[in-house]
């Protein structure tokens, strides 16, 4: 079989590209290397072609551009967007802490008013035999046990309420000085600790919990839950007394 | 950054200026960033970053592509002009297409089939581009070297 039947002139040239490219399958490109074997032509083009393609590859490859600005640039803007994702991603994070911390400081505001509006209802509404502290001078030395200001039960003076018996009870897991505090009709729980550890808000709040109502407030020198069953007028009167400057 | 040099070495040739070039290099970075979820399957991402830059200059239409043809007509008004230019005024002569070709076939290697895939064409389109780009460079290159009647067989 005569090569030249299968490939000719014109199909080197047509074929050229893939063979210069190396892509044509083995046995095609061996019937073009025997026809540049026997077609001087054909030989001589292909080697000025190899040839041009080297010089077109030296020339172009040699110019030297200096990709650094590029590349620079590109990553900025690929970081960008990804420093943006990663800022919102942060936002995200410290917003779920944010709403979990307030959940969790809300569920530990209320056991405290829980327990306190208990406490109240068993031990002062019920009148459960406790040890109480009735004396005068016996409930200043609990104050200052309980590092509160000396001026603690002054505060109170002028609520119309007289006091009546102290103790130290636990709410939600701390220790308060419970005052019991009685205008002969109704009765006052106050709740005092020195402020830290507790779960009391900052500002002023008063709710109700049952027949109970209840405030709370907290300054730098005391924390304050107030329990009555008279009325929420009184236990934000008595909430009010505590953080007053005398 | 791999590949964007040899982006570059190829926008550059599409380009009329080189801000316009590294303008084009990098937004086919960062389009090859943005959807690299695409690109898993495929295996060479080197042809896959050309692939992009391609389609985003053809997207950008004419408005970049130097002006074309101002050299050629001149060479063509004087067919006797045997002076060779150089291969980066020779490669500024040919057509968007046939530049093409050649800078990813001949200059970037890759095979015709892959710079079908490319340009989405058939890949009988790209051998006779390069065929044609090559007789052409040939021409202004070495323009003694030219065998006229093997030049012509091919050009059919």
């Amino acid at each position: 079989m005569n090569c030249d039947d299968l490939v000719n002139c014109g199909d080197v040239v047509t074929l050229s590209a893939l063979y210069l490219a190396g892509e044509l399958d083995p046995s095609r490109a061996a019937e073009i290397r025997k026809h540049l074997e026997t077609c001087a032509v054909c030989a001589h083009s292909f080697a000025k072609q190899a040839e041009l393609d080297a010089r077109l590859r030296d020339s172009l490859l040699a110019e030297n551009q200096d990709t650094e600005a590029l590349d620079r640039r590109i990553r900025q803007k690929i970081a960008r967007p990804r420093m943006v994702r990663t800022a919102a991603g942060i936002a995200a994070m410290l917003l779920i802490a944010l709403l979990g911390y307030q959940a969790w400081s809300n569920a530990r505001v209320s056991r405290l008013y829980a327990d306190a509006a208990v406490d109240h209802h068993r031990e002062v509404v019920d009148r459960q035999p406790r040890s109480w502290v009735t004396g005068r001078e016996a409930i200043d030395a609990l104050v200052q046990r309980q590092l509160l200001p000396p001026s603690t039960l002054s505060r109170f003076a002028s609520a119309g309420y007289r006091l009546e018996r102290a103790k130290l009870c636990r709410l939600a897991g701390r220790i308060y000085l419970h005052l019991v505090y009685s205008n002969g009709g109704g009765e006052v729980s106050v709740f005092l600790r020195r402020p830290g550890g507790d779960p009391v808000p900052d500002t002023l709040r008063s709710t109700n919990r049952g027949e109970e109502y209840l405030a709370s407030v907290k300054t730098d020198l005391v924390a304050a839950v107030v329990v009555t069953d008279q009325s929420s007028q009184a236990a934000r009167q008595f909430a009010t007394l505590a953080t007053s400057t005398l | 950054m791999p590949h964007t040099r040899s982006l570059l070495r190829v926008a550059r040739r599409l380009t009329s200026e080189p801000s316009a070039a590294e303008d084009l290099v990098q937004e086919t970075m960062l389009l090859a960033w943005r959807s690299f979820h695409q690109f898993q399957a495929r295996t060479n991402a080197r042809a896959w970053l050309f692939r992009i830059l391609i389609n985003l200059f053809y997207a950008q239409g004419r408005k970049r592509r130097p002006p074309a043809g101002s050299l050629t007509s001149q060479v063509a008004n004087q067919p006797n002009m045997l002076l060779a230019v150089d291969v980066a005024r020779a490669l500024e002569m040919l057509s968007v297409e046939h530049r093409l070709v050649v800078m990813l076939g001949i200059v970037e290697g890759f095979t015709c089939q892959e710079i079908a895939e490319m340009l989405a064409v058939p890949i009988g389109t790209v051998m006779s581009r390069l065929n044609r780009a090559r007789e052409r460079l040939r021409v202004l290159l070495e323009p003694e070297s030219v065998p006229t009647n093997y030049a012509t067989k091919g050009a059919s």
